[in-house]
């Protein structure tokens, strides 16, 4: 068992170095430094400048700035606990032992650590909270749904289950302080109340406890419903188990087969998933703490990474890292615990299985390292030209990339047309979701001639102007019109006049997906009639219509996850089936390179490589396109490991060895005889990972890293309404109608992919 | 001998999709007690699990699945028993051994404590419980029992673990040991190795014995009386040397032509013809 510790613990080395690695050639490549604003504010001297690049180690003693290498090395030096003077971290000769100095913050000017010492406590605490109380209610709801199979209980937490696993946290988390402003019964956010320094300290640990309500909730909810629906399931399978009915035919109570024979067999799941959610809810409460103003880890690091304060998003990333390890490790111990069947395999596997691979991996990246190094201090010229390169080879992959895209897609939608969309259709379920489906993209299509205003239209004096309401009066249906209670604020009030609502009036022409000339909208006012507007959903704090934005901002929500998981399911395919194809030596470095890509917290690669492009002169059609390419480039990882796990199932049927012994080609195998067993699979797998980038791409524009203003996004609008409605106290409630969207189309796509894996395979695994 | 089990008119069905499907039609037999020995023989699906579990009730519940007709045990009617009275018939009355060891013994307990709990469930008399469990293991041939005793089932050989099973069923001294198919899931030294401990714990404890099985081989020498079941009826029913040896039923035919005769020329085992048996 010690072995087994240790061997895990050395196993961190290696990964902190490799992810120490390649956050400090991100944060190299992305634009910019952390003096990049102070050099652009004019008032500052070019000195003072000179000088700060100096103290912080962005340029060197001739002025030039320093090199990646170099900086990531000095980082090095003074991370490791033990140093080697007069090189790495200490002055004097010979070895050295120590602490490890971080560095220090340049955006707080203190030392990381003692950023770090505020911060992981109250990200651990609310970790902590949240998955005990995800526990403490998932495991007795997930028993009882099983017991009472098919039940109303049954069918109701299965329901509050679906619509728990589609809200997006962020907007969970939106709700819950408006919640908390409106009534006053909790705290809008923060760590601890403004004066509780000067409580006794009982009282300064209930105001903790009082601010960690909210955020254990929110956070706590979505994992609350994964968990119930594992346990259900779980829990039904052993209730089933052949051991179950043993225990019935010796004559036991059924209440002590239930909770002690079938209780500890269905647990063990679970406890597997408490290593990753710690770790992930350690690192992905970055959303939750932002809106909620809770002082955490994540917030310091999305600081920190915005400002391009390195040493912090280090230090930050590293304990990231630690804590997936630590807390995968606490589970696997766990589960030894409650597991007989592992308690042995562990401690008795051998410490050699793969060693020598993983050393050519290592030396492998190591090399092209030191050939990059060495090309940066002699040849920067080349070293340019390599880049450009292989810039067009991307390109040219790109391309290729794309044609297969469509014609993946093609054949997916083609087998969904063929086979299944039938029995989807047959069951209620799958009928009403995709009837949700059909509007939203009609609308989404149509957007230009159901808008009424265009998106970028402002009324300054229209702020949050309220939802227009309508009248019926002469003959005919008719809008009301609101007027300023007083001047300066935001408080509307029917002015008791109207105006007739036309149906496919004229407005200015304009080109329906480009090439279609049209003149008309759906519904309009009278343009004639100066400051009339129809404000279906109310107005944004520029006069916006919402609206209007909203059915803009559909195309860009419902769009993004066809085209990412287009991207995504050929990405996994193509290695995911050349891996389990092959296997041996292709296997075993594309699943290497499938496990770091999964080890890292996907939000914080996907901040990093977005803040690595970000620049203020794209357009938004290419910020669309990067996240688009960044939310499939680091999605394909899980896709690839089960294709894989499926080929290799495959490969060896008797068809495929047959195809194989008549010489056909790989490609043609793979297409011919793999690719349609997988198909089923694919689909499923598409549809239930579309909801993953309709909440990505709404939380990077929610955080300000996604689609800019002033185009329209969900998630971006979603971010208007946040700081207003704390604010203005006001309840501005038709600011949240873009998060009910999110919700309403996040709800729809996971229950027509539920109803697609129990027509295709109700027991498949796909999540 | 009174008759310990007295199985009328048993009809089981299964809710299917739409309609309800009937896989056992109206079957009758008996076994009495102080170990008389029935053999119930059948292909597979033919319907002997569910005939066997029905015997204490652990089917599925309602309407899932329906059993009628009546199970008469030492005179009581087991399908009209209260949960309370079937608990105390389950394990001490009638106890099962199951086809698969390894899926009927609960992998995150120890094979001990799993003994032990139907020791303390009903012989709540005895003070220690533990070296009961261990004098039970013995008694099934395990050696180093008291270590055993702490030992999981994955730690364990097929063959041990259907020892354990055996243990179980024991512990309770019951009446009537019901096994499906104890072997199937071993090979062929320790299927002999099990029904010889079934033989002997069959003499040493009086108990009846239930036996379902494929095999006529095994049913040679062990059974008093077979009954052959096809599709959810009993098609032929006797003494094991008369049906040996004078068959009726074409099923039962096939069925004994397929036992392989050790030094018989034979090129093909032979196989059962459905539509012949069928027809019968
Ligand atoms: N839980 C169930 N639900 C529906 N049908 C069932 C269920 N259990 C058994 N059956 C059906 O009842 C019939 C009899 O099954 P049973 O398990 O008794 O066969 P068997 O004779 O024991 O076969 P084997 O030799 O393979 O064990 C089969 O057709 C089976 O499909
Ligand atoms: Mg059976």
């Amino acid at each position: 068992m010690t072995a087994f510790i240790l061997r895990r613990l050395l196993s961190l080395i290696p990964l902190l170095l490799g992810t120490s690695l390649l956050v400090s050639i991100l944060m190299y490549l992305s634009p910019g430094d952390f003096l990049t604003q102070a050099r652009a504010a004019r008032d500052i001297p070019q000195e003072v400048i000179e000088q700060q690049e100096r103290q912080l180690g962005l340029i060197d003693a001739s002025g030039a700035p320093t090199r990646w290498f170099v900086r990531y090395g000095h980082w090095i030096a003074n991370v490791a606990p033990i140093k080697y003077g007069p090189w790495v971290g200490a002055p004097e000769k010979g070895l050295h032992f120590g602490w490890p100095y971080f560095g220090e913050s340049w955006t707080y000017q203190v030392e990381v650590f003692s950023l770090l010492k505020q911060r992981v406590p109250a990200t651990f605490i609310l970790s902590l909270t949240s998955i005990t109380f995800a526990w403490c209610i998932a495991i007795p709801l997930g028993v009882l749904a099983a017991l009472y199979k098919d039940s109303i209980f049954d069918r109701l937490s299965a329901l509050l289950a679906y619509a728990a696993l589609s809200i997006p946290e962020f907007f969970l988390a939106i709700l819950a302080v408006y919640f908390a402003s409106i009534t006053g019964l909790f705290p809008e956010g923060g760590r601890s109340s403004v004066e509780s320094e000067f409580y006794p300290w009982a009282l300064q640990w209930v105001d903790y406890a009082y601010h960690l309500i909210l955020p254990t909730l929110v956070l706590g909810v979505g994992s609350v419903a994964g968990m119930m629906r594992i346990m259900r399931a779980n829990f039904i399978d052993y209730m089933r188990a052949e051991f179950a009915n043993t225990a019935r035919a010796k004559g036991l109570r059924e209440r002590v087969i239930m909770f002690q024979h079938v209780l500890r067999n269905a647990i063990n799941p679970l406890i597997t998933s408490f290593g990753y959610s710690f770790a992930s809810l350690l690192s992905g409460a970055l959303l939750v703490e932002n809106v909620m103003n809770y002082p955490g880890l994540g917030q310091l690091i999305f600081d920190a990474l915005i400002r391009e304060d390195q040493y912090v998003v280090m230090a930050g990333v590293m304990i990231g890292v630690v804590m997936l390890v630590l807390g995968n490790l606490v589970a696997d111990l766990m589960l030894a615990w409650a597991d007989p069947r592992i308690r042995n395999a562990q401690t008795g596997s051998s410490l050699s299985v793969g060693v020598g691979k993983t050393t050519w991996v290592w030396m492998a990246l190591l090399a092209v390292l030191a050939v990059e190094i060495l090309l940066e201090v002699i040849a920067p010229a080349l070293l340019l030209q390599i880049g450009v390169g292989l810039k067009y080879i991307g390109i040219l992959l790109a391309g290729l990339l794309a044609v297969a895209c469509v014609a993946l897609v093609g054949y997916i939608v083609y087998v969904l047309f063929k086979r299944l969309i039938g029995p989807v259709l047959r069951r209620p379920l799958g009928a009403v979701s995709i009837a949700i489906l059909g509007v939203l993209y009609s609308a989404a299509l149509l957007a230009p001639c159901l808008a009424p205003y265009p998106i970028t239209e402002q009324n300054l004096d229209k702020a949050y102007h309220p939802p227009t309401g309508f009248v019926w009066k002469e003959g005919g249906l008719q809008a009301k019109l609101y007027a300023k209670q007083s001047l300066g604020s935001p408080v509307y009030k029917a002015t008791g006049e109207s105006l007739p609502v036309k149906l496919f009036a004229k407005t200015d022409p304009y080109y329906l997906w480009g090439f279609i000339a049209m003149q008309r909208t759906l519904f309009s006012l009278d343009p004639s009639v100066p400051n009339a507007r129809l404000y279906l959903l109310g107005a944004d704090d520029t006069g916006r219509d919402i609206f209007s934005r909203l059915l803009y901002g559909s195309r860009i929500s419902l769009s993004i996850g066809f085209i990412g998981i287009s991207i995504t399911l050929i990405l996994g395919f193509i290695v995911g089936s050349l891996a389990g194809y092959y296997g041996g030596t292709v296997d075993f470095f594309a699943m290497r390179f499938v496990e770091l890509l999964m080890s890292i917290p996907a939000l914080y690669l996907l901040l990093a490589l977005r803040s690595a492009l970000i620049s203020p002169e794209l357009s938004p059609g290419q910020v669309y396109m990067i996240i688009v390419v960044l939310l499939s480039v680091i999605g394909w990882a899980g896709t690839a490991r089960i294709i894989r796990g499926m080929t290799l199932s495959i490969r060896n049927r008797s068809y495929v060895l047959a195809a194989e012994s008549m010489g056909q080609s790989l490609p043609k195998i793979l297409i011919k005889h793999i690719l349609p067993n997988l198909a089923s699979y694919l689909l499923v797998a598409a549809t239930l990972s579309i909801p993953g980038y309709i909440l990505a791409e709404a939380a990077l524009s929610f955080l300000g890293l996604g689609i800019s203003e002033p185009s329209a996004s969900w998630g971006l609008m979603l971010k208007q309404s946040q700081g207003n409605m704390i604010v203005f106290f006001m309840n501005f409630w038709w600011m949240l109608v873009p998060g009910f969207a999110i919700f309403i189309t996040v709800i729809a796509y996971n229950v027509l992919g539920d109803t697609l894996r129990d027509c295709v395979d109700p027991k498949m695994q796909v999540r | 001998m009174p008759d310990l089990l007295k199985v009328k008119d048993l009809k089981i069905a299964f809710q299917g999709s739409d309609e309800s499907i009937e896989v056992v039609h109206s079957i009758d037999f008996s076994v009495s007690g102080g170990g008389e020995t029935v053999a119930i023989l059948g292909e597979s699906g033919s319907g002997k699990s569910v005939t066997c579990l029905s015997l204490t009730n652990l089917l599925p519940p309602a309407p899932s699945c329906t059993v009628s007709g009546e199970i008469l045990f030492a005179g009581q009617d087991i399908l009209k028993m209260d949960a309370k009275a079937l608990r105390q018939i389950r394990g001490a009355g009638i106890a099962y051994i199951f086809q698969e060891p390894s899926a009927s013994l609960n992998p995150v307990f120890t094979v001990g404590y799993q003994i032990e709990e139907a020791v303390r469930l009903h012989r709540p008399d005895l003070s220690d419980a533990k070296a009961r469990t261990v004098e039970l293991l013995e008694l099934v041939g395990i050696r180093d029992a008291a270590q055993r005793y702490r030992a999981y089932p994955h730690e364990m050989s097929g063959g041990m673990q259907q020892r354990v099973m055996i243990a179980m069923a024991l512990a309770c001294e019951p009446k009537l040991l019901v096994a499906d198919e104890p072997t199937t899931a071993l090979d062929v030294t320790i299927q002999a190795q099990i029904i010889d401990l079934l033989r002997e714990l069959r003499s040493k404890l009086g108990m009846s014995i239930v036996l379902i099985t494929h095999n006529f081989g095994i049913v040679k020498g062990f059974a008093d009386e077979v009954l052959v079941m096809y599709q959810g009826d009993i098609v032929e029913r006797g003494p094991v040397e008369t049906v040996l040896s004078a068959p009726q039923h074409p099923y039962t035919k096939a069925l004994i032509a397929c036992i392989p005769k050790l030094g018989a020329k034979q090129h093909r085992l032979t196989t059962i013809d459905h539509e012949m048996a069928a027809s019968q």
